[in-house]
């Protein structure tokens, strides 16, 4: 129950009339270490003095009694100056916060609240503060009218309370177009209550006042914990793209603290972003260099469309990203990759290889194992992807593609592979045949259409399982073009990474890696 | 009768903020307001994390940096944790050769602490009532004139007041400093080692119990013990020891040592130091207090070469000390690309990046971040030192940063100074900005002005960290800000030789 304000009463031995004088300690003195009783009279000392501001600090701190003080504010014999308040405010009991709000000087919020905020948040989490204040508070407020009430919520705000969330989000509802109103939502958001997520979330993003959105992702931030990740995530992942910058880059900051925002940072890294944003996010991520392991051509040579590729995930991870050819020595890595590893902590190996035959079976072991003692040595880890053509994914992209090409064309197609050893690799082949839904012929580099030469090849689509140019699909090239046949000759796809959607799945996938 | 314990005190006894660390994650998914307050605005310190009124939810955690020496590669940890916090974020080189950094969530403190621990940096006990960062000579182990590197020796007494058996509870913060050049000033520390000589032999000169306060300032006084440089982890410890034991627990206004030292009375202190010394096995020797400190700190700045052939440091001028995320990272890259990967701040608030060879000066001279901070700033940009203001501190009554910048850098439109002048800002009595050591110190006041309740400044002069030291003394009660380039003006004519362009 909220006991009536009683009126500031003159304290014993008090006169209205006399003027004020304060004992002051002068700076030799010190500072006095317990409290006392005031001498009855206040005299404040002159702004900008050393004693005043020592007065200011014992009235802080507690150790004059704030009787007298408030007694001269009350019967105009001291000046209602900011500092002053700001150093009575802070200590006063329940009684005397009643009092103080049933006098003239809370009839407008404005000085009070302008006196006591700076100190406000540090005061605000004490108990004795809260248990002088927030009823009395919660009660003036309640009985104001809306302008003053806005005006008294930047105090009321920073107790934690649910009657003032309730408040707050009343009030922010109400005023949601009074600028005046937007200050409230970084204490809505302090309040840590679940539901006003949603809220803040939708301010942040609908089109309005940026300085409301700014306010209101303040309150999300907060409040970053409270918040159902159901709503913050999707919110946050939409400002991201924001044009203004100052908005996405708080919506980056902001997804990098959450457990699962690396996951939608990573595939903020493949949409359009500002520069200044994708490097932003490139920083919270700090990706690890990859090394992408690839067939390569003679004398390890790496075909121009995996450099480009190379050179388009760099770009958008914002970390160094080595092609080594399985047919060249190890290369030295690039005098950033280890820096960035360093920061990442990790790197990446991932082989760009299709098939499970001799390489990835024997020279992919040989090949982690040398970046394994590398890594080791400079105290980071070497991360260890499967060769891509296992990844479930690339599959299901692969056969999506080959798919859409087999209807529109009208054909059948074969695709074609070196010839590989083992059962393992046949089971490979096995498989891959049927998540692609069409056979696989064996066939050598040197003469591919001698491998074909049991095949009904009319209306066929023959696909090279390959990322890039290599002997297999320029001599089946050559092969078909010198080669009399009848029409409906077999049409040769090109290598993989000339099929766009392929070229984008890769390269999301790569770009999203941790 | 046992006198009461205050509020702090008792906060401080119940438990060791140093506890909390394992419990930062639960505290951050609680939210800060749901923080006991003790553990809040006390406890919180003990891991270097400070709560501040100014900007609620938005953290500060002060580093510890033994002798001001950071690598590329920490301040690149701390440029990241500053980038996160957006507009919102920044860092202050401080005047004990630190750094602390503004505008983190709750929720970056666990992350931040284990990045800072895996590259060797630790924010431990860095606020209230506990040993602070530990000063040395800026320019240790490549100056020219180094009587002794304070590194190693800087290093050696923060692990022991660090180590499990090492005190927790202090009555009250405690400053410590090693000397190792002619122009180690550090007479404004609680325990400073300044080099001496005693029969001949290398070693330190103790001196004890300087301060800055709102009720009062003093310089260190001559303990007149000397200690070997070996000795000083251990003796640092028995007076940590025995000033947590005897120190004031009942007046935090008048609980810095030189309150005990003075308590006490100077033989009577010595004698229950030397006592705590002996029971860890230590014996100090007699001195006259002597010590080879003979002129007041050089800037540092600009191109300078190395005691090592071939090397120099490059100082560069930080306005006002701040940096924001872009600036650290850029310095890292600098130090890697140009120097040896290692940095150095000053007590002025400086930045240096050293070991870099002759032949890669052009083109660090050349790098655009020198723009910012340049390596030849004006004669008052160069020594202007602040505190960090009202933006982030609710004791100062002016923005002091901003000030600072605006008024040092309208002084030298107009002026052309024949040296150097060192001007230390601070924004209320408190004197963190040591207003007292500056040849201008300058501290934020109000002022009627025109009627009006204005911001001001009050000035002092006549600070002098020289052979013969002495505190700056006040000059003007109050200047309001609006005035105060005219009034530097005159007195930089008129005191310091200052000519009008």
């Amino acid at each position: 129950m909220i006991s009536p304000p009683a009126p500031i009463q003159p304290q014993d031995g008090v006169s209205h009339r006399r003027p004020a004088r304060v004992d002051a300690h002068p700076a030799a003195a010190g500072v006095p270490t317990q409290p006392r009783r005031s001498d009855l009279t206040v005299d404040l000392a002159e702004p900008g003095s050393e004693r005043r501001w020592q007065q200011l600090q014992q009235l802080r701190r507690g150790l004059v009694d704030a009787d007298a003080w408030l007694q001269a504010l009350a019967d105009g014999s001291l000046a209602p100056e900011p500092d002053l308040l700001a150093a009575l405010i802070p200590g006063l009991d329940r009684s005397r916060v009643e009092a103080l709000l049933a006098s003239e000087l809370a009839a407008e919020p404005g000085l009070l609240v302008k006196a006591a905020l700076p100190d406000w948040p540090a005061r605000a989490v004490q108990p004795a503060c809260r248990e002088a204040w927030l009823e009395p508070l919660l009660h003036h407020v309640a009985v104001a009218d809306s302008v003053h009430q806005l005006g008294w919520l930047p105090l009321l705000g920073l107790f934690r309370e649910a009657k003032v969330a309730r408040l707050l989000r009343e009030t922010v509802h109400r005023h949601l177009t009074a600028e005046a109103a937007w200050g409230l939502l970084p204490l809505l958001g302090l309040q840590r209550q679940p539901q006003d997520g949603a809220l803040l979330v939708r301010l942040a993003v609908e089109p309005g006042p940026l300085q409301r959105r700014h306010q209101a992702l303040e309150g999300l931030a907060l409040g970053l914990s409270a918040w159902p990740q159901a709503v913050l995530v999707p919110g946050l992942s939409a400002l991201v793209t924001d044009l203004d910058p100052a908005v996405a880059a708080k919506a980056v900051d902001l997804l990098a603290r959450l457990p699962v925002g690396a996951v939608a940072l990573r595939q903020g890294l493949t949409r359009a972003l500002d520069p200044e944003i994708l490097a932003r996010v490139q920083r919270r991520l700090r990706c690890s260099p990859l090394v992408l392991l690839v067939h390569g051509r003679h004398g390890g040579h790496i075909p121009d469309e995996l450099q480009q590729l190379a050179a388009d995930v760099a770009a958008r991870r914002g970390a160094p990203v080595l092609l080594q050819a399985l047919t060249a020595a190890q290369s030295t890595p690039d005098p950033e990759v280890w820096p960035a590893a360093r920061r990442a902590r990790a790197l990446t190996l991932v082989p760009l290889l299709l098939l499970p035959g001799g390489h990835v079976r024997s020279d992919l072991p040989r090949l982690a194992s040398q970046w394994q003692v590398a890594t080791r040595a400079q105290g980071v880890a070497l991360r260890r992807r499967p060769f891509l053509g296992a990844w479930p994914a690339w599959q299901a992209a692969l056969a999506q593609a080959l798919a859409r090409r087999q209807e529109l064309d009208q054909r059948r197609a074969l695709w074609l592979h070196h010839p590989l050893q083992g059962a393992l690799a046949r089971r490979f082949v096995g498989h891959l045949s049927a998540v692609l839904g069409c056979p696989a012929v064996s066939t050598p580099y040197e003469s591919p259409l001698r491998g074909l030469a049991d095949q009904p090849l009319e209306r066929t689509l023959l696909l090279p399982l390959t990322l890039a140019a290599n002997r297999l699909s320029e001599t089946l090239d050559l092969e078909l073009q010198s080669a009399t046949m009848a029409q409906d000759q077999p049409e040769v796809l090109p290598p993989l990474l000339g099929w766009t959607d392929l070229r984008r799945f890769l390269l999301t996938t790569l770009v999203q890696l941790p | 009768m046992t006198p009461t314990l205050s509020r702090i005190e008792q906060a401080k006894a119940e438990r060791c903020g140093l506890d909390l660390a394992a419990e930062l994650p639960a505290l951050a998914a609680g939210g800060w307001e749901n923080l006991d307050e003790d553990d809040l605005t006390i406890r919180l310190k003990w891991l270097g994390i400070f709560f501040r009124p100014v900007t609620p939810g938005r953290f500060m955690v002060r580093l510890r940096l033994p002798n001001g020496v950071i690598q590329a590669d920490q301040l690149e940890v701390l440029a990241e944790a500053v980038d996160r916090c957006g507009s919102d974020g920044s860092a202050d080189i401080t005047t004990r050769q630190n750094l602390q950094l503004r505008g983190l969530l709750l929720e970056d403190m666990a992350p931040l602490l284990q990045a800072m621990e895996a590259v060797g940096l630790t924010s431990r006990q860095s606020g209230h009532d506990n040993p602070r960062n530990i000063t040395g000579n800026p320019l240790a182990g490549i100056d020219p004139e180094e009587i002794v590197d304070t590194r190693p020796l800087v290093a050696a007494i923060q692990t022991r007041l660090l180590a499990a058996d090492a005190p927790r509870n202090l009555p009250r913060k405690f400053n410590i400093a090693v000397g190792g050049a002619p122009d180690s000033f550090l007479l404004h520390n609680d325990l400073a080692y300044l080099p001496a000589l005693r029969d001949g032999q290398p070693g330190f000169t103790v001196m004890v119990g300087g301060f800055f306060s709102a009720q009062r300032n003093a310089l260190a006084i001559p303990l007149h013990l000397w200690l070997r440089a070996e000795q000083l982890p251990g003796f640092s410890l028995a007076v940590l020891r025995h000033f947590e034991r005897s120190g004031n627990r009942q007046a935090r206004n008048k609980s810095r040592l030189m309150y005990l030292v003075e308590a006490l009375g100077l033989d009577g202190y010595r004698d229950a130091v030397l006592a705590e010394f002996s029971t860890l096995g230590g014996e100090a020797f007699p001195h006259d207090g002597h010590h080879l400190v003979t002129r007041a700190p050089r800037s540092a700045l600009g191109v300078n070469a190395q005691s090592q052939p071939g090397l120099h440091w490059v100082g560069l001028g930080v306005p006002m000390g701040r940096l924001d995320a872009a600036g650290m990272a850029e310095l890292a890259q600098l130090a890697r690309r140009h120097g040896s990967g290692e940095l150095r701040l000053t007590e002025a608030q400086n930045v240096l990046i050293v070991d870099v060879p002759e032949a890669a000066m052009p083109d660090l001279l050349a790098e655009p971040l020198l723009q910012r901070f340049s390596p030849e700033p004006g004669a008052l940009m160069a020594e202007a030192v602040s505190c960090t203001g009202s933006r982030y501190c609710s004791f100062a009554l002016i923005p002091t940063k901003t000030t600072a910048q605006s008024v040092v850098e309208e002084l030298e439109r107009r002026l052309e100074l024949p040296h150097p002048v060192r001007t230390h800002w601070t924004g209320c009595p408190n004197a963190c900005g040591q207003p007292y050591m500056g040849e201008i110190g300058l501290m934020g006041a109000k002022a009627r002005h025109e009627g009006q309740m204005v911001e001001a400044a009050k000035v002092f002069v006549g600070g002098d960290m020289g052979s013969d030291p002495r505190l700056a003394e006040l000059h003007d009660k109050g200047v309001p800000l609006s005035q105060l380039a005219d009034a530097l003006e005159e007195l930089l004519v008129v005191r310091f030789g200052a000519r009008r362009r």
